[in-house]
Formats: C-alpha cells, structure tokens, sequence
C-alpha cells in the first residue's frame, strides 16, 4: 500500500516533471518568441535606420547639401540669391565652368571654346555639338540671344539686369531708354537728333514725385501732372498721360525751339510704339552667328568675361520651353514647376518639396554626362544653423551651409577632419553717412577708422577665421591694394584733434544703426566701447530688424551703420563700383569725381595688368577719403563629410558638382 | 442650436474680415516693402517690380484689388517666393495639420489623466509631483527642450533622426516638443476643474447613494470637470497649428509657423495676408467646435 503510494508519488512527481519541463519548454518558447519578437523588431528599425544613414547614400552616391533656406524660385534671371545658386549651379551650366582647383582656369561648359579680339571687346564662343538640353533638344545659340534679350527686357524686371550691362546697348535696352530707338534712329522726323536730344525722356530725378507716385493720373491736379510729367520723362509715362500731353502739350515742358508739328510727331510715335519691345532696335551685343556659335560684343574691355559667364545671370533658359508656358517678358510662368522644367547642367530637377528637400538627378542629355561622378543631390533647407550642426553630426548630412562660431571649437575638437574654415570673397564694413553732422567731417571719420581694432573684434567677439580688412577690396589674383588701412590708436586721436570736436569728442551724436541678426549687437557694443576707449566718442547703438535697417541705410537715416558685400564674380570691380555716385548701393552720400575718372580709366584699358593697377589706385582714392571703415574679409566656416571627394576650397563656394565624388 | 451656429459664423466673418483689413494697413506702416532688398536694383526695375506685384497704386486702390481677388478665390502672389500664396498654404498645411493633431493628442493624453489623478489624490505626492512638472513643462520653452530631446533621445534610439520630416517616426520628437507645454497647462486645467466638481454636492450624494469610484469619477465629474479644458483646448489647438515656428525650425519641419515669421519680416503682404486670413478661420472654427461640445457637455449651457 505505501509503497503504490510511493509509486503513485514518484508517478505524480514524474508527470509533474513531465509537466513542468513542458511548461518551461512553452515558457521557454514564448520567451524565445519574445525575443525574436525584439530581434525582429530591432533589425527591421535598424534596416530603417541604415537606410537612411549618410553610408547608403554615399553609396548611391547621392550628396545632401544643407542649404539654409527655401529657394525663392529656380529662374536664373528672376533670383539674386547664394541659395539659389547653389542649387542652379547643379541644375545648369553657363558658357564657362570653374575648374575646382585652380580659379584662373576656365573650363568649357556650354561653350566648348571661345577667342576674344585684342581689346576683349568682342568675344565668340563655340557652343558644344553634343549640348542638349535635359528634354533632349539641341542648346542653340539662339538660347542665349534668346535668354539674354529675356533678363534685360524692361518688362520683366529682373533686379540682377545690371550683370549684363557689360554688353553693348544692355544697359539703355534694360532701362528702357527709348528715345534712343524712337527718336534718334527715327526717319519720320523732319529735326535731326541734335536738337531733339534736350526733351526731357529719361525724367527728372530731381522733382518729388513720392506724395503721387501711385496715384491715378487723371485725379491729380494740373500742377501736380506737371510734376509727374517731368520726373518720369516721356519714356516712363503711361499711355493715357501720352494722350492727355498730346491734347494739352502745356502738361510737358516742351523745349522751346520744338514746334507743334514735331511735338505731336514724338507724342504720335510714342503712342504708336507704346507697351512694344524695343529689342528689334536695341542693337544689343549678342548675335547668334550660326546655331553653334555666339558673338558678344561688349562696351568696353572685359578681360574677365569668362567668370561672369559662370554667373547664373548669364545662364541659358531654354527659349521652347518658356515660350511654352508663357511670353518672353512674362515672370513666373509655369515653367520652372518641377515637372516643367528644362536645364542644360549636369543635373536636373527630380522632387521640388516646398520647404522640405529639392533633389536633382544626373541629366543623361548633359554633353559632359561620363565625367560627372554623382548620381544625384539633396538640398536641405536648414535655416537654423544649430539644427544643420546637429543633422550633420548624426549622420544626416554631408555638408553643412555654415556652422555657427559657437560650434567652431567643439567641431575642431571633436570632428577636426570634417571642419573646415576658408577665406570667402567678401568684405564686412562699417558705412558713414557721409553727408550727416560731424561724419561729414573726412578726419572725423578716418579717426573714428583708425579706432577701429578689428583684430581684436575677431579674436573675442566673431571667433570665425575671419582676417581684418586692411581695405574695400579683398586680396584676390594679382590684386594688390596700394595702401594698407589697420588699427592705429595714436593716428586715430591726432586726426581728432584736427576736428571741432578734439577737445569735446562727446558732443559728437552719432547713431550706429545694426541688424536684429543674432551677434549684431555683442559686435555693435565691442565697437563703442572701442570708439569710446580710444576718442571718447559715445555713439548710441540702434537695433532694427532686416527691412527696417535697410530703409533707413536707403534713406540716409543713420550715423555709422554695419554692412557687408559679397563678390558676385573675382574681379576687384565687384567692390569698387558700387561706390559711384546714385548707385543704388552706395547708400553713404559718398562721391568722388577722381574715383570714378579712375573706374572709368579701368573700364576702357585694354591691357588687362594696367586695368588692375588702374582699380588699386581707384581704391587708393576711396580709402583716403574713408567712406566706410572696412572691418573684415569674410570666412566661410562649414562641415565637410570625409566621404566627400575633390571638394576644393573656393573663394566663392561655387564647388562645381560635376567633378566631385562621394567615396567611403 | 442651427440658429447659434449660423450667428457664430456670421460673427466669425466679420472677425476674420476686420483681421484682414487691420493686417492689410498694418504692415503697410512698417519701413521697407515687399521689394527692400540687401542689393538696390535701378529705378525703372524697381517700377517694372512694383507692377508685377500690383504695389503701383494707391493704398485704398489696393485694398479693393485684394478683396476682389480674394472674392474670386486668388489670394494673391508670395513676393519673396515668387509662388501663389495658395501653393504656399496647400504644401505646408497639411504637415502642421499632422504636427498640430500629433501635439494635440499628447498634450490630452499626458495632461488630461495627469490632471485628473492630481485632482483625486489631492495635496497627495502624486498630485504635487505632477503639478511640479507641470510648472516645469509650461516653463521650459520649446527652444530649450527640443535640442535636448534631439541630443540626448534622437541620438540614442535608432529610428529618431535629431531633424527631418521624412517618415511618421519623425513626428514623435517635434510633437512631443510641441505638446508638452500645452500638456503642462492642460493637466493644471484639468485639475482646477475636476477639483471644482468633486467638491460639488452631487458628487457626495452620489458617493452618498453607493456609487462607485470609477462610476462617479466617469460617469458624474469628468463631464463638468472638463469643460475648462475643453474651452482651452480650442484655441490651443489653432495655436499648435499655426504657432509653431520654433519647433519647426529646430527639427527642420516644413510647416506653416516659418510662414507666419518670416512673411512679416520680408514684408511679404499677400504671404501675410493669406496666413491671418487661414488662422483667422482655424480659430473661428475650433472656437466654435469647441463651443459646440461644451454645449453638449454641459446642459446648463443649452437653454441660453
């Protein structure tokens, strides 16, 4: 009996055993399951996470670009932007393209090759046989007559025009100088052009019109369409104000010496010719010699043609493919939606996501197809720059537009071969108002200069690499500046002590107007405590915001503001025009006659060695008068993937993507 | 009910036209326009330009030319971005919708229980506990938080990128971002007013007669206990839409909020306008969704 039961027991315990381990087998099961489950969940998120790590597309050799902002469009002639060119550069080609190490170089793009005569004066390029566009259609020269009458035409209003200007007849053509085409080359005129030339066409700048400048013409009083009347000139009215001054010529103040028959011949022409393109008449510098080759003739000598050709102003569009959706002075046509549009680059438009990511893949029709070793690019636009830094650290990027300074000595430290500083083709500077109390005064300002410490301004406060100006112009090519401009304290107190204010520096009100841009005030406060160290002059910081500050930088509202320009191609014209007298940028009330003697020697000397020394010496006169206190020429700090291949260090950031390369 | 609605519409259209015309002659007040520019372009392109962009007449001129436009559905061109301002809204609506929708439901889900059980376990730790973070989600400003999320959480899980908006999993960090401060308010919201409820005599008569926990909890407080929360979370939810510039710059998200920003700071009118005009309608319609389920909650409401 005891012993069934001991057997029974074992029996039990057995079964129970039995049991158990099937529990933990099914335990053990579930668990593995479990696990597996995990497993396959971790490997799945880690597939998704390979898959969109940098690695795969440096194996598809895809490079993705931070690019700071959202385009404003893809028209090369309608943008003025760094963000869009960066992305045009991509998406098309002018006639020459950089060569990524050496700047002096031109290669072919468009144009396979091309002379110019003695003077440079007149250029002739040979397109490419094999150049397509990226619908298959042959590139024509007539593309680029096309293109160029395109951005100069006055009713489209390109802001960039002024690019082309070089051309001969570009500029009148593009301000829409019309009695040149109506009146001069007129046949119907019994007066010859000489005595014909004192009407008043082009308007007179010095009559306010603002208080009705939008008003409706009919509604103004008489004095005031007088008014109107003269500061546009005949070639700016409209049609109705061109029939009210041919029923009442007493509105225009008509030469005396013109009589009636004349006067209403020119009206008469004015209005039959109203609203038209001019084009046909405007004798512009480009002609299509036959469909391969292209003659630019220019105004004056410009032995540096080729790199403004790089320019995205000087860019062919594909004249089927605006004329498609659109007239040849019509803006924002469908053209450049990205199912629409056509480019001739070395890449062509893929996904155009708003705000999101603009991709660009290889173009099969491009001339030079074999030689590009990228399959496709990504533009990002990052705008907050601490964002980029952290997408490019996680494996998200492969280049950064910028890094913020603040990051520069962590990214040395902890990513020292993806961190990358280079010089960048631009001067930071401080305007004068130069026409205000006391800053009209030339030792007051070159006081105030030689005051200004930008190395140290550098060293503690922008951290960036930048290098201190020493003048307008930064050093490039075989540009030297004649003087050389820097920190002087001692120079600074004595040309003080040649003004009024040498023994009472306070009284001299001075207001520095700067952006609300992050850092503008630290750099705004580091220059008056410098000016205050060294003069005791106490100027009053003024903060606005971008739209704001440039108004009051328009209107000559301001004491001492701070600026910047960027080169928009290597030659040391890109710094120095802008200074002339009613350019739009000049925004100082600076003028000289001996400077602009000296640009306009420039513009017509051949030899291309003298036209450089010409420019020094321009800039010569410009810093002794000191106009502005140059602070410094910009840097470029960004990250740079090591997987990157054959990417040069440019002073424009103008990285031709056709020779790059994305390697492990 | 019907008649309610249609006024609050009516009152809506009048608000949302107000809001137009003030916006209208307001940034027209501000130095610069639409074609102030780093680079000066010559007066005749400058004429050309205002033209193109229908600048060249008078203000009152313009101001009818708008309305015109708007009647005939066009609301006119970004003069930044040279793109209809229509195209503008139809692409990034949509991901702050999604972004909007996805911080809307984490501030409910984390605030709303977080308030309740604050309010039962009154003056208890949990409830100074979750009032503490609550304090601490409200102060901490989107701009401190989403880094951190993005250094310390992105970095470490696999599937989170640090930025981007490319699959669903990129929703997760912005929307938490987004959500918690509006969380934070939620669960003190809630809390005020299930307190205010509990505290109520039918609410003891209820415990008075046997009836559960959970039953007075669910079926008695939350309906009045809400209704604070509910009001709040109208508005919020058109300000999570539209609000949010901050966030989407720190996780590179293509919403609308960088629209709002820079469209004043470019001086882009018609940019400007049409973004007033689509928050002036989000906050009329979720005010009166809003308004609609408060009514429904709470039968006091319905006889006014």
């Amino acid at each position: 009996m005891f012993k069934k039961v001991a057997e029974n027991l074992k029996l039990t315990k057995k079964r129970c055993a039995r049991q158990e381990k099937i529990l933990q087998f099914a335990t053990n099961m579930k668990r593995a399951f479990q696990h597996l489950y995990l497993l396959i969940i971790t490997v799945t998120l880690c597939h998704c996470k390979s898959e969109s790590t940098l690695d795969t597309y440096t194996e598809k050799k895809i490079l993705i670009i931070g690019n700071s902002n959202e385009p404003a469009g893809l028209d090369p002639q309608v943008v003025t932007g760094v963000i869009e060119s960066t992305i045009l550069r991509a998406t098309s080609e002018g006639l020459c393209v950089e060569d990524p190490v050496d700047a002096s170089i031109h290669r072919p793009g468009a144009a396979a090759s091309w002379i110019a005569n003695d003077d440079f004066t007149e250029w002739e390029f040979k397109l490419q046989r094999n150049g397509f566009w990226s619908d298959g259609k042959p590139i024509t020269a007539q593309d680029f007559v096309f293109s160029y009458h395109r951005i100069l035409s006055p009713s489209f209003g390109a802001k960039y025009s002024s690019m082309l200007y070089y051309m001969k007849g570009a500029e009148d053509y593009n301000k829409d100088h019309r009695e040149l085409y109506l009146i001069k080359k007129s046949t119907q005129l019994s007066k010859k052009w000489d005595a014909l030339k004192s009407i008043n066409f082009r308007g007179d700048e010095s009559v306010n019109i603002k208080g009705f400048e939008r008003s409706e013409f009919s509604s103004l009083e008489v004095e005031d369409k007088k008014k109107f009347i003269k500061g546009n000139g005949l070639n700016q009215i409209e049609k109705d104000t061109l029939l009210a001054v041919k029923a009442d010529p007493s509105l225009f103040e008509w030469p005396e010496h013109i009589d009636i028959k004349t006067r209403n011949a020119i009206i008469d022409i004015y209005i039959n010719n109203y609203g038209k393109d001019l084009w046909e008449h405007a004798d512009v510098g480009v002609i299509a010699i036959d469909d391969y080759t292209l003659k630019i003739n220019l105004r004056s000598p410009v032995p540096f043609l080729p790199d403004l050709t790089k320019h995205y102003t000087w860019f062919p569009v594909p004249k089927h493919a605006v004329l498609k959706y659109g007239t040849i002075s019509e803006r924002r046509t469908k053209w450049t939606e990205p199912e629409n549009v056509v480019t001739n680059g070395p890449f062509k438009m893929k996904t155009w996501k708003f705000n999101y990511k603009i991709e660009v893949e290889k173009n099969p029709f491009y001339w030079d197809e074999k030689s590009v070793k990228l399959n496709g690019i990504v533009f990002l636009p990052i705008s907050n720059t601490y964002t980029e830094a952290r997408m490019f650290y996680n494996d998200q990027l492969h280049v950064t537009y910028t890094l913020a300074p603040e990051l520069i000595e962590y990214s040395n430290k902890n990513h020292p071969k993806s961190t990358r500083q280079e010089t960048y083709l631009g001067t930071n500077f401080l305007r004068f108002n130069n026409n205000s109390e006391g800053l009209n005064d030339v030792n007051v300002r070159k006081a105030i200069a030689y005051a200004t410490d930008s190395k140290s301004l550098i060293k503690y406060v922008l951290k960036g690499g930048q290098n201190a100006a020493t003048g307008i112009v930064p050093p490039m090519g075989k540009y030297k500046a004649l003087t050389k401009f820097g920190f002087n304290p001692e120079k600074a107190r004595e040309y003080l002590s040649k003004t009024k204010y040498a023994d009472n520096p306070e009284d001299l009100q001075i207001i520095l107007l700067t952006t609300d841009k992050e850092g503008a005030k630290t750099v705004a406060e580091a220059l008056q405590a410098m000016w205050l160290k060294e003069l005791g002059i106490d100027v009053k910081i003024e903060q606005r915001e971008w739209a704001s500050y440039q108004t009051r930088m328009s209107k000559l509202d301001y004491g001492i503001a701070t600026g910047g320009w960027i080169g928009d191609y290597p030659d040391p014209t890109t710094f120095l025009d802008m200074w002339k007298k009613g350019d739009g940028n000049n925004r100082t009330g600076w003028s000289s006659d001996a400077y602009e003697e000296k640009l306009k020697q420039a513009e017509t000397t051949k030899d291309p060695l003298q036209r450089i020394e010409t420019l020094q010496r321009a800039e010569a006169v410009f810093m002794a008068d000191m106009p502005i206190v140059p602070l410094y020429w910009y840097s470029s700090n960004y990250l740079l993937h090591e997987s990157v291949k054959h990417w040069h260090p440019m002073i424009m950031r103008n990285q031709p993507y056709k020779f790059i390369d994305l390697n492990k | 009910m019907l008649k309610t609605i249609l006024d609050r519409l009516i009152q809506g259209v009048v608000v949302i036209a107000c809001l137009l015309t003030l916006t209208f002659f307001l940034i027209r007040l501000i130095p610069g326009d639409p074609l102030t520019d780093e680079k000066a372009m010559s007066a005749q392109v400058r004429k050309q330009n205002m033209k193109i962009f229908h600048l060249d007449k008078s203000q009152p001129v313009q101001y009818v030319y708008y309305w015109k436009n708007l009647f005939a559905g066009e609301m006119g061109m970004s003069s930044k971005k040279e793109q209809p301002v229509s195209k503008i809204i139809r692409q990034s609506f949509p991901v702050s919708v999604i972004l909007g929708v996805c911080g809307m439901l984490i501030a409910i889900i984390i605030g709303i229980p977080a308030g309740i059980i604050a309010a039962l376990r009154h003056n208890s730790a949990i409830d100074n506990g979750a009032m503490f973070l609550a304090m601490l989600g409200i102060s901490i400003p989107a701009f401190v938080l989403g880094p951190l999320f993005a250094k310390f959480i992105a970095t470490q899980i696999p599937f989170l990128k640090v930025a981007g908006w490319g699959d669903p999993f990129d929703w997760i960090l912005p929307s938490i971002t987004l959500g918690l401060g509006t969380a934070a308010y939620l669960a003190r919201i809630t809390r005020a007013g299930m307190l205010d409820v509990l505290s109520q005599d039918f609410i003891r008569t209820a415990k008075a007669k046997g009836v559960s926990q959970n039953g007075i909890i669910i079926k008695h407080a939350l309906k009045g206990g809400l209704v604070p929360a509910i009001a709040y979370v109208g508005p919020a939810f058109a300000m999570l839409i539209t609000g949010s510039f901050v966030v989407e710059t720190i996780f590179q998200v293509p919403g609308m909020g960088q629209h709002f920003v820079n469209a004043t700071k470019d001086r882009d009118y018609f940019l400007l306008q049409g973004m007033v005009l689509l928050f002036g309608i989000l906050i009329v319609m979720v005010n009166l969704a809003a308004d609609i389920l408060l009514t429904y909650l709470n039968p006091r409401l319905r006889s006014e």
